[in-house]
């Protein structure tokens, strides 16, 4: 019986203007989706690697125009190195405004400056939501998943064939469940021709290699997007079985559909930018010399033999006093990790704010799978902070003397410290490029998790609410 | 009659659940958003103010021309918590050097350069694409409605004329639509007012009024194109089913495309070919600098007592080229002053030549936005957004201008340095006259009679320290008038008010020849 009502269902719908439409719209837009896609991928990657080029290059020329010790100095100390965020190869799933957020920093072995904003493209045309899967799926499947089922109980009472149904030995629940199983149906349709057209264009342009994990983030994302659009026809059904006409069960259908997509994800920004607290750049900068001074009192307390002698200049020169500047620089360095920080996490706050709607929920859930947005950012920076301390490992390894002594404090003290230096071998093929590597995918599955049981809670709870509402529905 | 049909339907429509839940939306919404932004643009102004008076200082401790720039900075606009716009999104203080023209504005306002992952909810967004649902729902059965419940016959039957009963339809909808929208922008303004954060002039309430305007033509197009549809149909289902799927296409997907439709029609040059060739201009006014010296010192300029009496800042080895110097014999001064003499008309024109190279690409930049801007005016949601911006002054036209505002600063800042004794002056790089400086034996003399350091304090006591430029223009920035921004938008109103006018002439004649069963 149940097969019955879903047949009839599914047929129903598909014949329906509604369901054209929402076909149309989903393969034009999946397809203009991997288009553009392909064309901006193209575009931020080519600008990746030139910059990539001038900096290898950069680095090549301090190696070739300098000796030892100036090369260390040079190409550890005083001219730092661009290391930069590599585009997301999945920002057609979840964009997270990841072409927005900051990509670059300036690392030698003392710091890592920045973040820093190196835009190749138009800043003026920055300001509009990308066209991605959480876009396309997250607001127009949701509103399609609302205008399919908005009649679905009610408009069958106005018409009276609700009515009729009931005069057969059906029980609700089958009817319900029927309902609810061809509404889903009729709708993974337009979402999975979507979903198909788009990745079958982006693997045949091969712009990204599709490889195995690349294949589970779109299965389990494709999965998610299923989770979602059921979510919203439970919530759909549930209105139409509590609603005796159809328009009340559309006006409120249409207005929580508002809230939930539009306004809930359009204030969640705001009111966290009130909770947190965060300081100004200057206040930071501030506090960061602050630190830095009382780091070099701790060093000159440690080593009072240094004290007017260490620290000739702001950044390590040869000759001078290695660990003491190195001292100072970490806890610059730390002030600005905290402050970086708390900027991540007020976004995650903003974030969890917006989780409140299945919007957010599911744009978490794809931006998480996708490996993009402020999650990316953040693998990045803690890379770039690593690289960082590598290089200074490579400093302090190749770092022939006592790291606390200042050989410039005497002509004997200065020629031992070129001599021990000239043997030093220290080529570019030591300093390794920095290449920034993808979030792997199982680190995800931590909060991808949740999102998912989040979103089966918020289908599972309109669907029990629907079959409650159902049993008692007046169906004259 | 036609008055008695609007009353008629402006009655019935505010009985219904829809008009109660639009009107508390909307003043919930309008409300809380004016709220947050309101206090957003006090902290956003605050931040301005505390920048703009530390650069002030700045500009003011300057004392001699080598350091002559000046950062500014974009107040946030008086009107931003009706439409955010790219004010928020776009840097907004530009770094200023003599040597080189501004090109590019940085810092957003608010500290995190993360927060730009969140939407900014304000009034436009509410009327663009909220309000705009609810005028759907309103419109979407005005006529076939009437039609499947057979009223519309039955009113036809009386003496009352096609036009009169669909002007009057038109009216009573618009007024049960406009007045949750009222409501809530009254409690907006009220709001504002009380707040005594924004202080709003004639121009503002001008400005206000005609946002207001615009939102109303805005709401007009969705209830006509309502009208239209209902009248077209036969049944009110397939009206909103049509309607709704018009209003994702319009208000969602147009505004979302057009950007990427623009990249791909009008791409632009890769920012890093122009930066490369910015640095060979810069390289090659370098090799020039390196050859002058080099012909200086054949020529026999150079001091040879110019590392003995040598306090301050120079450019480097033995160029003749200097930042600051504090006290020196006048055959120095003279080797410097020869060196600046060269290099700051090169300068100029370096700076010329590199900004002719990033006009190019801003222009193009720039022509590719309204590219973007024209494809996206397809649909009324983009037009509306755009007027409204422009006139509350948050568009990126706004920004641009604030950006050639500060190339015209620059120029007056080297116009004051042109009058106050020039730019490639002893000034330069030193607040000593040549009369104060002493020949080299002077000073040798002076050296050996007190030390380095006696030397020092008498030559300080000499050149009687450095002045401040007192008089040197800071920096105002000009709001477009009104009246500009007024023209500015007005192709966008235009829009609007064709699109008014075609729409309703079509809903007249489709209603005018339908059917009344």
């Amino acid at each position: 019986m149940l097969k019955h009502i879903i047949k009839r269902e599914i047929l129903d719908n598909l014949l329906s203007l509604r369901f054209s439409l929402t076909l149309i719209l989903m393969v034009v837009i999946m397809a203009a989706n991997a288009f553009l896609f392909i064309s901006d991928h193209r575009e931020a990657r080519s600008a990746y690697e030139i910059s990539l080029k001038e900096n290898r290059e950069k680095l090549k020329g301090m190696f070739e125009s300098s000796r030892m010790p100036g090369t260390l100095w040079r190409v550890m100390s005083f001219s730092r190195q661009w290391v930069y965020r590599k585009p997301s190869d999945f920002t057609f799933l979840a964009d997270g405004h990841d072409k927005d957020l900051p990509n670059a920093f300036e690392v030698s072995a003392f710091e890592a400056i920045g973040p820093d904003t190196k835009l190749r493209t138009n800043p003026l045309l920055q300001t509009y939501e990308s066209l991605d899967w959480a876009l396309v799926i997250g607001v127009i499947m949701s509103f399609a998943a609302i205008v399919l089922t908005f009649d679905a109980i009610s408009g069958d009472r106005e018409q009276g064939t609700l009515k009729l149904s009931m005069s057969n030995a059906i029980p609700r629940a089958t009817i319900l469940l029927g309902k609810y199983i061809g509404a889903l149906v009729s709708l993974l349709v337009p979402l999975l021709a979507g979903i198909l057209l788009n990745v079958i264009i982006i693997a045949v342009s091969a712009i990204v290699p599709l490889d195995g994990t690349a294949w589970t983030r779109i299965g389990v994302l494709s999965l998610s997007s299923m989770l979602y659009v059921a979510g919203f026809v439970s919530l759909g059904i549930f209105v139409s079985s509590i609603t005796r006409e159809s328009a009340t069960s559309l006006i409120v259908l249409l207005l929580s559909w508002a809230m939930l997509v539009i306004v809930i994800p359009g204030v969640g920004g705001i009111i966290t930018s009130r909770m947190v607290d965060i300081p100004s750049f200057e206040q930071v900068n501030m506090n960061s010399w602050a630190a830095a001074h009382r780091a070099r009192e701790e060093y000159l307390n440690r080593h009072p033999e240094m004290r007017g002698i260490a620290f000739g200049s702001g950044w390590w020169s040869p000759r001078e006093n290695l660990a003491g500047p190195m001292d100072r620089f970490e806890a610059r360095n730390d002030v600005w990790r905290q402050y970086g920080d708390k900027m991540i996490r007020q976004v995650r706050i903003g974030q969890n704010v917006t989780r409140v709607s299945p919007l957010g929920i599911y744009r978490h859930a794809a931006e998480t799978l996708a490996g993009t947005g402020v999650n990316h950012y953040d693998s990045f920076a803690k890379q770039v902070r690593r690289y960082r301390e590598f290089l200074k490992g490579i400093l302090m390894d190749r770092y022939p003397l006592n790291q606390h002594e200042d050989y410039g404090r005497s002509k004997d003290l200065s020629e031992k410290f070129m001599k021990a230096m000239a043997e030093v071998q220290f080529e570019l093929s030591d300093v390794p490029e920095f290449h920034e590597e993808p979030i792997a995918v199982e680190a995800a599955a931590k909060t991808f998790i949740w999102d998912i049981f989040f979103l089966f809670m918020f289908l599972l709870f309109f669907l029990m609410g629907s079959v409650m509402a159902f049993l008692k529905y007046d169906v004259r | 009659m036609i008055w008695i049909v609007a009353r008629r339907e402006f009655l019935s429509n505010i009985i219904t659940l829809r008009f109660l839940i639009g009107f508390v939306l909307c003043l919930t919404l309008i409300v809380s958003s004016t709220y947050i932004l309101l206090d957003d643009y006090t902290a956003r102004l605050k931040t301005y103010d505390d920048s703009v008076r530390g650069h002030i200082e700045e500009l003011k401790r300057m004392t001699l021309f080598s350091q002559l720039g000046a950062t500014v900075d974009r107040p946030p606009s008086k009107l931003s918590f009706l439409c955010i716009g790219s004010g928020k999104r776009i840097g907004n203080i530009v770094g200023i050097r003599y040597d080189q023209v501004p090109m590019e504005a940085t810092g957003g306002v608010g500290g995190s350069p993360f927060m730009i992952v969140f939407p900014s909810l304000d009034m436009i967004l509410i009327v663009q694409v909220i309000l705009s649902l609810l005028v759907l729902l309103f419109a979407y059965n005005t006529i076939s409605g009437e039609r499947e419940r057979g009223t519309l016959a039955q009113t036809l039957s009386n003496s009352i004329p096609r036009h009169q009963l669909l002007v009057g339809k038109f009216v009573g909808g618009m007024m049960s639509v406009t007045l949750p929208f009222l409501v809530g922008l009254l409690a907006g303004i009220i709001i504002v007012w009380f707040s005594g954060d924004i202080d709003l002039k004639a121009g503002d309430w001008a400005r206000l009024g005609l946002v207001i305007l615009s939102s109303f033509l805005y709401i007009s197009i969705f209830f006509t194109l309502g009208i239209l549809t209902s009248s077209l149909t036969r049944r009110s289902a397939t009206s909103l089913v049509i309607l709704l799927f018009l209003w994702v296409v319009l208000v969602i997907i147009i505004p979302n495309t057009a950007p990427y439709l623009a990249k791909q029609v009008r791409p632009i040059r890769d920012r890093a070919a122009v930066d490369n060739q910015a640095m060979a201009l810069r390289s090659e006014m370098q090799d020039k600098l390196n050859a002058y010296a080099e012909k200086l010192h054949k020529e026999g300029m150079f001091p040879e007592t110019l590392w003995t009496y040598q306090y301050g800042s120079i450019s480097s080895g033995y160029l003749p080229y200097a930042f600051n110097i504090r006290y020196t014999p006048k055959a120095n001064l003279r080797w410097y002053l020869a060196g600046t003499k060269y290099r700051i008309p090169l300068q100029l024109e370096y700076a010329d030549k590199i900004w002719a190279l990033y006009r190019e690409y801003n222009g193009d930049m720039d022509r590719q936005f309204s590219l973007s801007n024209s494809l996206s005016r397809i649909s009324p949601a983009w037009t509306y957004y755009n007027a409204s911006a422009i006139l509350s002054g948050t568009d990126v036209e706004n920004h641009l201008t604030f950006m050639e505002q500060a190339r015209r600063y620059r120029q007056e800042l080297i116009d004051y340095a042109q009058r106050n004794g020039g730019l490639a002056s002893l000034l330069y790089f030193t607040s000593m006259t040549m009369e104060d400086a002493p020949t080299t034996t002077e000073a040798k003399e002076m050296v050996e009679r007190l030390g380095a350091k006696g030397f020092g304090e008498e030559m300080e006591k000499r050149t009687k320290g450095a002045k401040p430029f007192a008089d040197i223009p800071v920096f105002q920035y000009q709001r477009g008038g009104i009246a500009s921004s007024f023209l500015r938008a007005l192709p966008d109103l235009a829009i609007l008010v064709i699109l008014n006018v075609i729409l309703f002439m079509l809903a007249h004649v489709s209603f005018v020849r339908g059917r009344v069963k």
